[in-house]
């Protein structure tokens, strides 16, 4: 079997007294989605948190590209190819699309110009309008000059997902990404996790709507309290079965 | 905007992109039209001329003359709207970038004070303005302090600032104005480049510079982005102390020149100038389209919010209205600008 793209191996952390995850293993092949679930306090953000450099963990190791990392900062995770999507957060609404997607990695203009910091809207446009298409964006008239205020939230949630596509990652985590979408955009946005995949991007899926898990990924890795229990291929599962490895443990 | 928005979001179907190149040089148009300011600060522009013309009829009707339009008139509305149209600068990069800044009216008279006391004793316009400069670029820093570290909200921390200012001023100057002996800085404010006063050509050369600050390089993205949403910023890597730093900095830079060249003007530091200074220049940079939330605003909307003003206030000065009116008209303009803020963010 190929090298998984990220394997986490017994991860443990504390938080003063409580024992956030108790070695912990996890791994995501390449070009496979993975759902994480469990109930709230399960331990999924703090495994998420690790991975993304927000946390460190106390004990265990982290492979990528079978080869060990250590991420001690976000800085650090998106330098090695892994990029979490925050839902709203990662979005400034006042800019415009090509703002926000280029936001802290404008393209500088060459020579002088560059030097006192203009940056070269045409190609920041370009490269937009080219990432916008490869995640399958319509991009009608003017969208990439809207401001981001006045996109619903599935065109932000694109986006948002967008943004991540500058230096193509490895790894695309997502937090919850339909939470704050009408029911009606749901499927665009499974799609274009899907559509990511067929691109050789894995992801990690958080949701607490299992229909929509069974939808997207490939596999589901279930937490609960702390402790992986249950790992199972969506193909050779049901969804009684996950909400009862949820509940019971 | 439109009611087909739902059905833009991400295609279904692989295969059927739309022509993007095409789409591409609409943009392009399009953004030629916003780099002209956009319809907003075309509206604002027509309230301008609007006014004026109302003025310059008014004005002629009472006095029965056309002195409004003179040159002259004309010209002094400039020099007069000029001090006012530096601070603006300063103050439409705070608002952008999410803070405010009611210090500058108080910092106007320190700094009047402050570099002819040391222009007289060092016989050197230089030495005046550096010092000036440098009070305003300390003040700046003590602000962004306040605020960056001391996590003070920027409304109060100014308030204590201007507050500490005034005080400052009637002490340092025991509320006596100080008489300017050097005549090159007296020339700041009301030397001429031809027929045009020095500090508007000032004005014109510091609006060209920030406009291309905030609308051409990152920095100018960094300012809206902090103001717009500091949290979105800070995970894009922007260091947003930083950018308010800088705002605070230049705020007061920006403040301090316009208190040099009030000095000038007057030929002397004196505590009591440019009372409620601060209010002029909020007010007509909210006037200009700046929002008061931060992350919105234009340059070309101050500039034009504060000719209005300025062409206000010489209307009700020429046609002989008490000039205490001036601040009831500011005052309600200061109102009517920010309730227009507020309902055009509730329709968006």
């Amino acid at each position: 079997m190929a090298v998984p793209v990220v394997k986490m191996e017994n991860i443990t952390k504390h938080f003063g007294g409580v024992e956030a995850l108790q070695s912990v293993d996890f791994t995501v092949n390449p070009s496979e989605i993975v759902g994480l679930v469990g109930d709230n306090g399960a331990g999924k953000s703090t495994l998420i948190k690790i991975l993304s450099g927000v946390h460190q963990a106390d004990e265990g190791s982290i492979y990528i590209d079978g080869e060990r990392v250590y991420i001690e900062n976000p800085h650090k995770a998106i330098e090695l190819g892994i990029q979490t999507i925050y839902q709203d957060l990662a979005l400034v609404d006042q800019l415009n699309v090509v703002r926000n997607m280029f936001l802290g990695r404008e393209f500088r203009r060459k020579g002088l110009g560059g030097a006192f910091g203009l940056y070269d809207s045409r190609e920041m446009d370009n490269v937009t309008a080219d990432i916008l298409k490869r995640l399958g964006i319509r991009t009608d008239s003017g969208f990439i000059r809207k401001k981001v205020r006045k996109l619903s939230g599935g065109q932000r949630q694109a986006v948002a997902i967008g943004k991540t596509m500058i230096e193509t990652p490895k790894m695309l985590i997502l937090d919850e990404p339909t939470a704050a979408i009408s029911v009606k955009e749901r499927p665009h946005v499974i799609e274009l996790v899907k559509r990511l995949k067929g691109q050789g991007i894995s992801s990690i899926y958080i949701s607490h709507n299992l229909e929509e898990v069974f939808q997207v990924v490939d596999r589901i890795v279930i937490l609960s309290r702390g402790k992986v229990v249950g790992d199972r291929l969506v193909s050779e599962t049901t969804n009684r079965e996950i909400v009862r490895l949820i509940v019971e443990h | 905007m439109n009611g087909n928005r739902k059905h833009q979001g991400i295609s279904r179907f692989e295969g059927k992109e739309p022509g993007n190149k095409k789409l591409i040089s609409k943009d392009i148009s399009e953004r030629k039209k916003r780099r002209l300011g956009g319809f907003e600060q075309l509206g604002l522009f027509m309230a301008f001329i609007g006014v004026f013309i109302i003025i310059a009829i008014t004005s002629h009707v009472v006095r029965g003359d056309w002195v409004f339009l003179s040159s002259i008139n004309l010209f002094n509305i400039l020099l007069h709207s000029s001090m006012t149209a530096i601070a603006a600068i300063g103050c439409t990069m705070i608002l952008v970038g999410g803070n405010v800044d009611l210090s500058i009216g108080r910092l106007v008279s320190m700094v009047g004070i402050v570099s002819v006391y040391f222009a007289n004793i060092s016989n050197s316009m230089i030495i005046g303005l550096i010092a000036g400069l440098g009070v305003g670029a300390l003040v700046g820093l003590i602000n962004g302090f306040i605020v960056v570290n001391m996590r003070v909200n920027s409304l109060i921390a100014t308030l204590g600032t201007m507050s500490i200012l005034f005080g400052l001023v009637y002490i340092l100057s025991q509320a006596r104005s100080i008489p300017l002996k050097v005549h090159a800085m007296n020339w700041l404010g009301t030397g001429y480049i031809g027929p045009v006063p020095f500090p508007v050509v000032v004005t014109f050369g510091l609006y060209l510079l920030a406009y291309y600050l905030m609308n051409r390089t990152t920095f100018g993205i960094y300012v809206y982005a902090t103001g717009g949403s500091n949290e979105a910023a800070i995970r894009s890597g922007i260091n947003t102390d930083k950018i308010k730093y800088i705002t605070f900095i230049v705020s007061g830079m920006t403040a301090a020149l316009a208190g040099i060249i009030l000095a000038g003007r007057l030929n002397s530091g004196q505590p009591r100038s440019a009372a409620g200074f601060e209010l002029e220049v909020i007010a007509s940079t909210i006037l200009g389209g700046t929002s008061l939330s931060g992350g919105e605003g234009h340059l070309l909307g101050t500039i034009i919010g504060v000719l209005l003003m300025g062409v206000m206030a010489n209307g009700l000065i020429i046609m002989d209205v008490d000039p205490f009116w001036q601040h009831v008209v500011r005052g309600i303009i200061l109102i009517v600008a920010v309730y227009f803020d507020q309902k055009r963010k509730e329709i968006s």
